[in-house]
């Protein structure tokens, strides 16, 4: 895939991203969780501006699907701003590590990540029920809400508060140190951890990972890894690609996002430990 | 049960709304400077060869703000595309300013001071 030109290279990789784009949308993923093997693996991207075109595309996953998720009603604002406490700060320690480690390093933790996505999306995935059980801290922090469902508006509060929030800045780094939105993390710690219904978690991650993946930008900056040229047909991709994604979400059901997810993360991951173990 | 906290959160309804619409304005701005930088990309470079498996770090100007703004006067593709991507991570950046505005109004000093945490997080890491 080398020998493209300019024109092909961006194509193939707007159509890449465009897919990408759709799925990190449906899962709340953001897109970058995909868009880094396909960068690497495919195209034979160093590892590094795979990351940086992918940060920039999660950016503008989370800002361009914002107004279009607001209005489903899904989203809770003060869950996202108080995770993106944890998230940024580990945003930030992520992206100076990702100037550290080796590609080795970073295509292993990459798969790591991926596998244990998959593995926990697979066999945890029984929607909750009960989500009236009130937790001291979400009461302090005023975490609690309402959302639309078939049956009217459901409320829930949410728990496990603390653990929550370290999982976060777990998702923070991880966001830094991989280039991806770290929605995959943060959906397991929202949905799993502190039992926030699927669409909630889902939307509220993908709010917080523009948020985060812009504090990890600012490091990929200085450190030369955002490149115009690529960048391009990525975050036009994914763009495209998540606009029909909110198109579709308040359609889509919960059980199926996550089979599709977990379809996606089982090839990836195979994938990047391939090159990482190579 | 849960209590009641209906007030805020059609507060919240509210700010999430305006919210939601200035970052699409955002994001159609920075795409569209980045759609402009990329046809002209395309039609002056579309032929050549790129080579990403061996890019140098030092290779683009986005760092060095003077270079970006020279390339922006000569109308050149790459200095375009690059103030699109600028614009574009502007976008999550402004929305928790406004937040701050948005939760003083509210008198929610509790998320006054996360929201200027995260902020000063966010000017951190481009400011070092």
């Amino acid at each position: 895939m080398h020998d493209l030109n300019n024109l092909l290279f961006s194509l193939f990789i707007y159509i890449g991203s465009f897919f990408a784009g759709l799925l990190g949308s449906l899962t709340g993923l953001g897109g970058g969780i995909i868009i880094v093997p396909m960068l690497t693996v495919l195209f034979g991207v160093d590892i590094h501006f795979a990351a940086g075109a992918s940060l920039i595309s999660v950016i503008s996953t989370s800002s361009g699907a914002a107004s279009a998720y607001v209005k489903e009603g899904y989203s809770n604002i003060r869950i996202g701003m108080f995770l993106e406490m944890a998230t940024t700060i580990g945003a930030v320690i992520g992206a100076y590590l990702a100037g550290v480690f080796s590609v080795k390093a970073i295509s292993i933790i990459f798969a790591t990540i991926l596998v244990y996505s998959a593995i926990s999306s697979l066999f945890f995935r029984k929607e909750l029920g009960d989500f009236s059980k009130e937790n001291k801290y979400a009461r302090i922090f005023k975490l609690n809400g309402k959302y639309p469902t078939p049956k009217g508006e459901q409320s829930y509060s949410v728990q496990n508060v603390p653990l929550g929030f370290a999982l976060s800045s777990f998702a923070g780094i991880m966001s830094g140190l991989l280039g991806i939105g770290g929605g995959a993390i943060k959906v397991i710690a929202m949905d799993r951890i502190m039992k926030i219904p699927f669409k909630v978690s889902t939307t509220t991650s993908n709010f917080m990972i523009g948020v985060t993946a812009a504090a990890s930008a600012g490091i990929y900056l200085k450190n030369g890894y955002i490149h115009a040229s690529l960048v391009m047909p990525v975050m036009l991709g994914v763009l495209t690609g998540a606009f029909l994604g909110t198109k579709i979400l308040a359609v889509a059901s919960s059980r199926s996002l996550k089979i599709v997810f977990s379809i996606i993360i089982i090839i990836m991951a195979y994938e990047m430990l391939k090159n990482g173990l190579k | 049960m849960i209590k009641a906290q209906s007030e805020s959160k059609n507060m919240d309804r509210e700010l999430e709304i305006i919210l939601g619409n200035l970052l699409r304005i955002g994001v159609v701005v920075a795409g569209s400077v980045l759609i402009i930088g990329a046809i002209l990309f395309l039609v002056r470079h579309g032929s050549e060869v790129p080579s990403y498996h061996i890019f140098k770090p030092d290779s683009i100007s986005l760092s060095n703000f003077q270079d970006l703004f020279r390339g922006l006067v000569k109308f050149q593709p790459v200095p375009i595309m690059e103030l699109g991507i600028l614009l574009l991570i502007a976008t999550p950046v402004l929305r928790v300013l406004f937040s701050v505005f948005a939760f003083v109004y509210e008198k929610d000093y509790m998320y006054v001071l996360f929201t200027v945490i995260v902020l000063l997080v966010l000017i951190f890491s481009f400011f070092p």
